[in-house]
């Protein structure tokens, strides 16, 4: 059915969505807090600058990673001292793009959360003696945990479609960067067109779970609040 | 225990200060009408915001002063917010306990099932939130903050996002809350109702400033103030039980204005504390307490104030054995018996409340 090569990609894909997402989850967590609450005059610049990767062609994301990354420029000889490889070509690098990638789609869902929930919770338990801290998780958390599952499920999804982005910097080297989209590419490149069938169809059907679980998700949060 | 507070609120777009000192042990209500700034203050005062250039003092601590500013949940006010505000994600009890978890060592207070009882919260308890009505949802989120053994109480309005029949229900509990919490309750309202019943001080405030502060009563039946020249102007007396007259079903309420009979009410012991409501329009005058009459309460006063009300009434202020009274007559009247301050006459009352 779906060849050795083809079942080393699909795990590259799911080990790299899953990294990607849970990356994203301990970045985009306090961003979001901090976009949905400040009061600051120039948070839409911010609020801009985080929406960009959903209009960007990826391709050029991708180009300026790869310039980022080439160990010629400053982040790419950094990491190049400190580790002895480069980030081009690597499954790091491609843990970065995708968490750039797929920023938007973590963060819009816990900022619109997070502006919903308010600040009255947090006032109620700062009454009651619960340090800022405390009431973040105690109170906004498990409030939260609807746009948690969303946010969670959007960047993993998109994460598995990703391909401009990882043509650009992450090339196809298998059981490292070779992810399933790419390998999609080569078979159908090669007339390959029944491996490439096996493969789109596995991301086909983990998108569409994907996406029925968010939507029944936030159905069950438009009925509980109803 | 006292609390002190000079709060700028230039911020909220008014020009003038708020400036109280020393609210007690008891009950102090915050009175003004919408937008006066009411409840700017008691956020400033729990530490939800910050004023610049304002103070704060509870006992000998600064809450806030110069630059020092303790954040709220260092401050252990309690807070009652004009809705519940209670966590959507916890049930009943679990929203008590996430209060009685935090509260501070060695704190002393009423026991959480104290509390539940005396919110009659009991059947509650394991209810997620969600499926509470608003008048039970105000007595749990009264209780969570008793639960966390606070050393002051602000409440914001906190019946008025009730129907008339749950606040009615809710009040005999709220007023059991003021006398058993052992400790300054600020409560901000709009309502002379709930101040006649609930306050032992009074606030007024107008464009975020205080126009008048002093003893509940006083203010109620002050005629310069606004609020005597309400329509339903009262004052307010404190009483004892003194006696039931089963023959009659009548009780006999000792007051610092002397006796007065009330309706019997079965629930109420001899001893009990009670406050009597006697609104402007119930009471009138007479010059002798022979007058035979089927008025049953007739007390001797002395005028102290006599305030044109419109083209036909007068408000007029008596002093009965020092407590304030007030009566709305006819200005036909006033002049048929030659009403001057400093006479002494008989005030009929032809209608008592109990609050």
């Amino acid at each position: 059915m779906i060849a050795h090569a083809d079942l080393i990609a699909l795990a590259t894909t799911l080990k790299l969505a899953s990294i990607s997402t849970l990356v994203l989850l301990l970045l985009c967590t306090p961003v979001a807090w901090w976009l949905a609450n400040t009061r600051w005059r120039y948070k839409h610049i911010i609020e801009a600058i985080v929406a960009l990767p959903l209009v960007l062609p990826p391709t050029v994301l991708g180009f300026y990673l790869l310039l980022w990354f080439s160990p010629q420029s400053a982040v790419g000889s950094f990491y190049q001292q400190l580790t002895g490889s480069t980030l081009a070509f690597s499954f790091t690098g491609l843990v970065i793009g995708s968490v750039i990638y797929s920023l938007p789609f973590v963060l819009q869902p816990l900022q619109n959360t997070f502006s919903a929930i308010g600040r009255r919770p947090l006032e109620a338990a700062a009454t009651l003696g619960a340090s800022p801290l405390d009431s973040f998780f105690s109170v906004v958390v498990p409030l939260a945990k609807p746009g948690f599952i969303t946010a969670s499920a959007l960047g993993f999804a998109h994460t598995l479609g990703e391909f401009g982005v990882v043509l650009m910097i992450g090339g196809n080297i298998p059981g490292e960067t070779r992810v399933a989209s790419i390998a999609i590419y080569d078979h159908v490149e090669s007339l390959q067109y029944a491996n490439a069938h096996s493969l789109a169809l596995v991301l086909l059907g983990v998108s569409f779970l994907l996406l029925v679980f968010v939507y029944a998700n936030n159905r069950s949060v438009l009925v509980s609040k109803a | 225990m006292s609390l002190s507070a000079d709060i700028n609120l230039a911020q909220r777009g008014f020009a003038q200060r708020f400036v109280v000192d020393e609210i007690h042990q008891g009950v102090t209500a915050l009175f003004g009408p919408s937008g006066c700034g009411k409840t700017s203050v008691l956020r400033a005062i729990a530490g939800l915001d910050r004023h610049h250039d304002s103070r704060v003092q509870f006992s000998s601590q600064w809450w806030q002063r110069d630059s020092a500013f303790t954040p709220a949940h260092l401050r252990r006010v309690g807070y009652v917010f004009q809705e519940a505000s209670l966590f959507e994600h916890l049930t009943v009890v679990e929203n008590l306990s996430y209060a009685s978890k935090r509260r501070q060592e060695n704190s002393s207070g009423l026991e959480s099932a104290e509390i539940i009882d005396l919110l009659g919260i009991e059947t509650l308890l394991e209810q997620p939130c969600a499926t509470l009505s608003g008048g039970q949802r105000q007595r749990v989120a009264i209780a969570r903050t008793l639960c966390a053994r606070p050393k002051l109480m602000l409440m914001d309005e906190p019946l008025s996002a009730l129907d008339n029949d749950a606040k009615r229900r809710i009040f005999p509990t709220l007023q059991l809350v003021c006398q058993q919490a052992n400790m300054p309750i600020l409560y901000v309202t709009h309502s002379l109702d709930e101040v006649a019943r609930l306050a032992d001080y009074l606030i007024v405030m107008k464009q975020g400033a205080v126009t008048d502060v002093g003893s509940a009563n006083e203010l109620l039946t002050n005629l310069m103030s606004p609020l005597s020249q309400q329509a339903n102007a009262a004052a307010v007396l404190s009483g004892v039980v003194a006696e039931h007259d089963d023959a009659f079903s009548l009780m006999r309420i000792s007051t610092d204005a002397g006796d007065i009979l009330v309706h019997q009410d079965a629930s109420l012991a001899v001893g009990d504390a009670i406050k009597l409501k006697l609104s402007a329009n119930d009471i009138s005058i007479a010059l002798n307490a022979e007058h035979a009459s089927s008025i049953l309460n007739s007390l001797p006063s002395k005028i102290t104030d006599i305030h044109q009300e419109g083209e036909s009434q007068v408000l007029v202020k008596l002093n009965a054995n020092g407590a304030p009274l007030l009566a709305r007559i006819t200005r036909k009247s006033c002049h048929k018996l030659g009403l001057h301050i400093g006479q002494t006459v008989f005030v009929q009352i032809k209608s008592v409340a109990i609050l």
